[in-house]
């Protein structure tokens, strides 16, 4: 690889809570363009599962564990950063040309700009190339009614990716289209159909041009406050199922889908993987609101854990409502779990 | 696809999906499953006084309590139906869903 000349160019990629940030993570990783990444993940639960996906894409991958870079852990966005650079430096990890950071679908990506910024040791090392955003081209436009945080991330973004347009209809997109170019008519708008986007867009993102954007340290700097209580009073909750025995997956599904037609609205993300009777390889499941998509095999287990886990990001729902249901389907197909928490 | 409707693209619902090993499932297998999965949704609608039975291997009729029927096309809108045959919500988190005996 080229010795890297200057600081290293580094990539936010930001979007709402399921509109398909690690989809594209891992088409990127895929790509030669980004062979040479490191990846920072950045999840807003109490088990974070996206390093597991993109793991076996490279040995750069690593979680920031202590909740939402927006608001509580800008120190640790530095540390991880700078650790990571400390590692290549050393020759502990291989020596990456590129970083990119994956914030959690609930982030103000401006914080995260700042930091990099206005580190005295960051700026030096690191340079901000692109912001890219994700948007989902199906429940994007309830989402910018909704949630505050997404027209922040749209606004700080130098790419926007629509994604899921197989799913979306004609008009529906096309007023999305114009609505996010009239918030931000300098970005770029792409888009990806069954996850796969345009090759140039690779090209582009990958190219180690100057930022496009310049976000000024102070007013990136005022807007530290938390985000994750919503303005009408219900909180954002998140939290793990964890499930030993494997999991029937038609009293499973039945349970989701019957969960999301119920409370789709309040569903801002559910994402798990499931040891399934009858399979001894993990089956990974994304959902956003009412949208659950296709259930996903991954060809190996990612450590030595074998349990189900499933996580919820969700507005105003009971953890131990959620685990009792679940449970109580579950015990429909085996009567055994009777007694089961 | 869409857990509201179900019907964004194709008529497939995404737990329609079989989840096991290996690419190629039998047709004795995937009617098993059916089947497997219409005697869980009866249980789970049986304190609304619901029932529901395969039609052909294509749709699922939705019988109520005072003999009212609808048919779903796949699960995305089957709780929709249940719902309407039902007169009443259905709701797996509440109270009353959950206190009610497993199965029964």
């Amino acid at each position: 690889m080229e010795p890297e000349a200057g600081p290293l160019p580094l990539i936010v990629l930001t979007g709402f809570l399921g509109s398909g940030k690690t989809t594209l993570l891992r088409r990127l990783l895929a790509s030669t363009e980004f062979h040479d990444a490191a990846v920072l993940i950045n999840e807003f639960g109490a088990v974070g599962l996206d390093h597991l996906i993109v793991r076996n894409l490279t040995d750069s991958a690593v979680l920031l564990q202590s909740g939402c870079v927006c608001c509580s852990i800008r120190g640790d966005l530095s540390e991880a950063l700078m650790q990571l650079l400390t590692q290549r430096d050393r020759g502990e990890i291989p020596r990456f040309g590129r970083v990119i950071i994956e914030t959690t679908g609930l982030a103000d990506p401006s914080p995260i700009l700042a930091t990099l910024m206005c580190h005295p040791a960051l700026r030096h090392h690191l340079r901000l190339a692109k912001v890219a955003a994700t948007v989902d081209a199906v429940l994007g436009e309830a989402n910018l009614d909704r949630h505050p945080e997404l027209i922040k991330q749209i606004a700080a973004a130098d790419h926007l990716i629509l994604t899921k347009m197989d799913l979306a209809s004609r008009e529906s997109s096309e007023r999305l289209r114009r609505r996010l170019s009239a918030l931000n008519p300098a970005a770029a708008i792409d888009q990806a159909i069954y996850g796969r986007v345009d090759p140039s867009l690779i090209a582009r993102l990958g190219a180690r041009s100057a930022p496009t954007m310049v976000v000024a340290g102070e007013e990136a700097s005022a807007s530290f406050a938390p985000t994750h209580q919503r303005p009408a009073g219900q909180p954002v909750s998140s939290f793990v199922i964890t499930l030993s025995e494997p999991v029937d997956w038609a009293a499973f599904g039945l349970w989701l889908s019957l969960l999301a037609y119920k409370h789709g609205a309040a569903l801002l993300r559910v994402k798990g993987i499931l040891r399934v009777v009858g399979s001894d390889l993990p089956v990974l499941i994304h959902g956003v609101q009412h949208l659950i998509h296709l259930p996903e095999h991954l060809s190996a287990w990612p450590s030595e854990d074998r349990s189900s886990h499933v996580v919820f990001i969700a507005l105003g729902l009971e953890r131990q409502a959620v685990e009792r249901s679940l449970r109580k389907f579950l015990r429909l197909e085996n009567p055994a779990l009777r007694g089961a928490a | 696809m869409c857990g509201l409707c179900g019907i964004f693209g194709d008529s497939r619902h995404w737990s329609d999906e079989i989840v096991r090993d290996g690419d190629s499932v039998p047709v004795w297998q995937r009617r098993r499953e059916r089947q497997h999965r219409i005697t869980l949704i009866n249980k789970i609608l049986t304190p609304y006084r619901v029932t529901v039975a395969d039609w052909q291997g294509e749709k699922l009729v939705v019988r109520g309590p005072t003999g009212r029927c609808e048919l779903a096309e796949t699960v995305g809108d089957l709780w929709q139906k249940a719902e309407i045959a039902a007169g009443r919500p259905l709701d797996p988190l509440d109270a009353q869903f959950l206190e009610a005996p497993d199965g029964t």
